[in-house]
């Protein structure tokens, strides 16, 4: 064990002094924050006085009063930035007037329409289409008909931009982690090979036996690190500028279509797990191309093609098991958590959310790779 | 302790590299003669375990060449050998006292010796891409000791050597083989005549010589090139002058 630890260092110390690495990885970060940072100066008068709305219900007396200043403005998508009703007005077009592609409307709706039952009703309404659309059968709308019930009426209104602008971000990051990881570890096995140390390593009693669970190992830290920096990077100016608040909010104010009973904070925690998940399945990918490859270009290469597809590839819902293994690609689930793939998958006689399925299948394939990764080590041999 | 090398033979497509080679070595220094292409790099790779070979076996004492326990013996510097840019000479003996399985006080005396034993002493926080050839040979000369390993196979460890260096790492050899089986391989026929205890020759995959070489019984240099003709007498006279 203190043999690992030893080489583990030093293997850290391999993929942490690598130029390509740290310069890609600090330009990206760097990148990510100055253009979050930038977009989030352009976009902060719009929040300037709503946190004095936070902790008010969603009830009339609240749809009301922006009812009101949408009116004066001239509809709730004209309401100005520094209104502390901007916001909240955003947000009712979004449940008001969503269609079931989830595109936000540029359309405006009536002031006069605006009544605390018309929201609700309007995002049930919503739900159904949403429903309909992806196929449910009765079970599963009956399932999540129970999971709506437990979330409750009126919502109680929070500040909610730095989660939400988390969010919608999230996917963007993930993306770009995935593409960096490809850079960052494609050498972790192929490397040996090419600077023609690997005679000397393999030869080693180490050489072969502990060697590829101590560079698992240090890939995988090295790819919780990178996710952990481009994460940060890209959330710190969202939390600095507008604080992480209301995290004791539905998660209907950030995501309205989605029938997760739990609040913003415990959401955020999901998807930072999930995305945690993701950076070691990753890791694991690319090492397992490393080894089989054994050639760093090759490994970058595919990765970036992988990333492309899992952007621009697209099936209709209603082939209903290819969309869903399509939307449990690392990239999609984070895209498509924005309108919330509402089709369960039946595990054990138990149904499972397209969340839950995509940890479980994350930790299972990151598992496979491992030992994949332990059998193309163990056949290799001095170049 | 006896190295056994049991009709060794490596074959590539339509080409064999190692021809039945078998020969038995005890702790002393044997120098493995013979010219480019002869067959000493494949068999040395596969006498560390690197290369599988398409017949024959290797054992040190029935320990076979496949287990965990003969690479504890083991000290290997290759031809050609690479490096970890972004270690410095420490690190880099460091790393492969611990992949040897050192522990890390036993790691740190032994590396702190072997610097100083190569006369790296000085270069001990230089980065490796930072050294000449020489040193950077000498870096390799030091990660094959670090164990003090009791077989000990060196596949032209003298090229890029200075002539100084070449004279103290003759010396290093000559005291390693008091208690190690040592094999290096060299086209440099004088490293070999100084120091080796026994020699062996190859040519086109094939053991030609093998035995004891002293003065009496005349020039080393002068049997090598009627074995092996005037191409690898060439070879010798360029390698000789460091061309």
């Amino acid at each position: 064990m203190k043999r690992f630890s030893t080489l583990l260092g030093f293997e850290l110390k391999k993929i942490a002094r690598g130029r390509v690495a740290v310069a890609s990885l600090a330009l990206c970060a760097a990148l990510l924050f100055a253009l979050t940072l930038i977009s989030e100066m352009v976009a902060r008068p719009e929040g300037r006085g709503a946190r004095t709305l936070t902790g008010r219900a969603v009830d009339d007396g609240f749809v009301a009063e922006v009812a009101d200043a949408a009116a004066r403005a001239g509809g709730l998508t004209a309401v100005p930035p520094e209104s502390p009703y901007c916001q909240a007005a955003r947000w009712m077009n979004r449940m008001l007037g969503n269609s079931v592609s989830i595109a936000d409307v540029s359309g405006d709706v009536a002031p006069d329409m605006l009544t605390a039952g018309a929201l609700y009703a309007a995002r049930d309404g919503v739900m159904e289409t949403l429903y309909d659309t992806f196929g449910l059968r009765q079970d599963e709308r009956d399932w999540w008909a129970a999971r709506e019930r437990r979330i409750e009426r009126p919502y109680v209104w929070a500040d909610s931009r730095a989660a939400g602008a988390i969010k919608a971000d999230s996917s963007a990051v993930t993306a770009l982690m995935c593409l960096l990881m490809g850079v960052c570890l494609a050498g972790t096995y192929a490397d040996e090979r090419r600077r023609r140390t690997d005679a000397m390593v393999l030869c080693a009693p180490h050489g072969r036996g502990v060697l590829w669970k101590v560079k698992f190992c240090a890939g995988e830290i090295w790819a919780l690190a990178v996710g952990t920096a481009l994460l940060a990077a890209a959330a710190l100016p969202h939390i600095l500028l507008n604080g992480l608040r209301g995290l004791d909010g539905a998660w209907q104010l950030v995501t309205p279509f989605s029938a997760y009973p739990h609040g913003i904070g415990t959401m955020l925690l999901i998807y930072l797990a999930l995305y945690g998940l993701i950076c070691l399945l990753t890791g694991a990918a690319v090492m397992a191309l490393s080894v089989w490859l054994q050639n760093a270009m090759a490994v970058t290469g595919i990765v970036g093609a992988m990333v492309t597809a899992d952007l621009f590839i697209s099936v209709p819902a209603r082939l209903r098991v290819l969309s869903q293994m399509r939307y449990l690609t690392p990239i999609q689930i984070m895209i498509n958590s924005a309108m919330t793939d509402p089709r369960l998958i039946l595990l054990f006689g138990r149904y499972v959310t397209p969340l839950q399925a995509a940890a479980m299948l994350y930790a299972a394939a990151t598992m496979a790779l491992y030992w994949l990764t332990g059998i193309g080590y163990k056949r290799l041999r001095a170049g | 302790m006896i190295l056994r090398a049991d009709r060794l033979t490596k074959q590539y497509r339509n080409r064999i590299a190692v021809d039945r080679v078998s020969f038995e070595l005890k702790e002393g220094v044997t120098g493995l003669l013979g010219a480019n292409g002869a067959g000493k790099t494949t068999l040395m790779r596969m006498l560390t375990g690197v290369l599988d070979p398409t017949g024959g076996e290797v054992a040190a004492d029935g320990i076979p060449v496949a287990s965990e326990a003969y690479r504890a013996l083991l000290g290997y510097l290759p031809q050609d050998f690479g490096y970890y840019p972004e270690f410095t000479v420490w690190d880099f003996v460091m790393y492969f006292a611990a992949l040897k399985g050192l522990d890390r006080p036993t790691a740190r005396r032994r590396t702190e010796a072997l610097l100083d034993r190569v006369g790296l002493t000085d270069a001990a926080g230089r980065r490796m891409k930072t050294l000449s050839g020489g040193m950077r040979q000498r870096a390799g000369i030091a990660q094959a000791l670090v164990n003090d390993p009791r077989i000990l196979i060196l596949d032209e460890p003298t090229a890029g050597l200075d002539p100084g260096e070449r004279v103290r790492f003759r010396n290093l050899i000559r005291e390693l083989g008091r208690h190690s089986i040592v094999l290096f391989s060299t086209h440099i026929v004088s490293d070999v005549e100084h120091i080796a205890d026994q020699v062996m020759m190859m040519n086109a995959g094939r053991l030609i010589w093998r035995g004891r070489w002293d003065e009496s019984d005349g020039s080393l240099e002068d049997f090598y090139m009627k074995a092996f003709g005037e191409d690898a007498a060439h070879e010798a006279v360029f390698d000789a002058v460091g061309l």
